[in-house]
């Protein structure tokens, strides 16, 4: 526990890295959210502040569609939308590869307990650029629901993989993510989550644990 | 005897398909789910064989029935079509 001065000092760090990483990587996606042509996805990712899976169909490799179901554990409710993924654009360079993706999403939130219900639409982009060495990753999120949310969210990756493995290999990567939710309490405001990335096949397994002590566990998988 | 041997062995040696390759230089393949991309796009195509990808040269070898052929526009709409970029083709 850090209190006082050490506190201000945790604050002030953490808010330097979040500018390192919002100048940094302004054009930096936690997981790409378009797969190959005629390609099934099923990603699943659970953190302190939500539950969700999504399944989504690409039939090019420039967009994708899909259903969402999430729990939002801050504030509460589950919302279940219909998500369209964009990929804007896409470089691809000999040695590395940067995307650009547009999120959205219409559905129907619905509070714990039934006591509120209400349609809900979010939209995001999110942003990478990675080699085989280095990975570099920003997005952010608005869901706006009514009198049940109104929620803006931001996060931030890099990453470094420790050996470089060929196709086929088991890859791995150590990561740090930063979230950052400016209308979060001061505990989650913002929070640091180390975490390892493994990558084999066609699995993606993410396992972590943030500042919060919140467990980060994160599991795609490709058709 | 001898003739008939060496005659059905001609026979059912020229209907088994050689496979010939063309390497392919490919931006922007940095990771597995690239690579796998490739994969499910060529192995589509009719007389495509097998697919031998390295990450570490950035290549992409693709090994085709000996009566098949693939011209190099196909190959880039294909490469193209799978979210990625051509950047050689050796033949």
């Amino acid at each position: 526990m850090i209190n006082g001065d050490g506190d201000g000092i945790l604050k002030t760090t953490m808010n330097k890295i979040l500018l390192f990483f919002l100048i940094l990587a302004p054009f930096a996606a936690e997981a790409r959210p378009v797969s190959y042509p005629g390609g099934w996805t099923v990603m699943m990712q659970n953190s302190g502040d939500m539950h969700s899976i999504h399944t989504h169909y690409s039939p090019s490799a420039k967009y994708s569609i899909g259903l969402r179901n999430e729990y939002d554990r801050r504030d509460d409710f589950q919302n279940h939308s219909i998500q369209l993924n964009n990929l804007v654009k896409r470089w691809n360079n000999p040695d590395s590869q940067a995307n650009f993706y547009l999120k959205s999403g219409i559905g129907y939130a619905i509070k714990k307990g039934n006591s509120d219900q209400s349609p809900s639409a979010f939209t995001g982009i999110a942003a990478d650029w990675e080699n085989r060495r280095y990975f570099v990753s920003y997005e952010n999120r608005y869901v706006h629901a009514n009198d049940i949310t109104d929620d803006f969210h931001q996060s931030g990756r890099i990453g470094f993989a420790p050996y470089i493995g060929d196709f086929g290999d088991l890859h791995t990567w150590l990561m740090l993510q930063i979230d950052h939710h400016p209308e979060a309490n001061n505990d989650d405001h913002l929070t640091v989550t180390p975490l390892l990335r493994l990558f084999y096949d066609t699995h993606l397994l993410e396992t972590g644990i943030n500042d919060n002590n919140d467990v980060l566990f994160n599991y795609i998988k490709r058709f | 005897m001898r003739f008939l041997m060496i005659a059905t062995a001609v026979f059912f040696l020229s209907g088994t398909a050689i496979a010939k390759d063309i390497t392919v230089n490919v931006n922007g393949m940095v990771c597995d789910f690239c690579a796998q991309s490739l994969e499910k796009v060529f192995l589509k195509e009719d007389g495509v064989q097998n697919l031998d990808i390295s990450l570490k040269n950035k290549t992409v070898v693709i090994q085709l029935d000996d009566d098949a052929d693939i011209s190099d526009e196909k190959i880039n709409e294909l490469i193209e079509w799978a979210g990625y970029e051509t950047a050689g083709i050796i033949r």
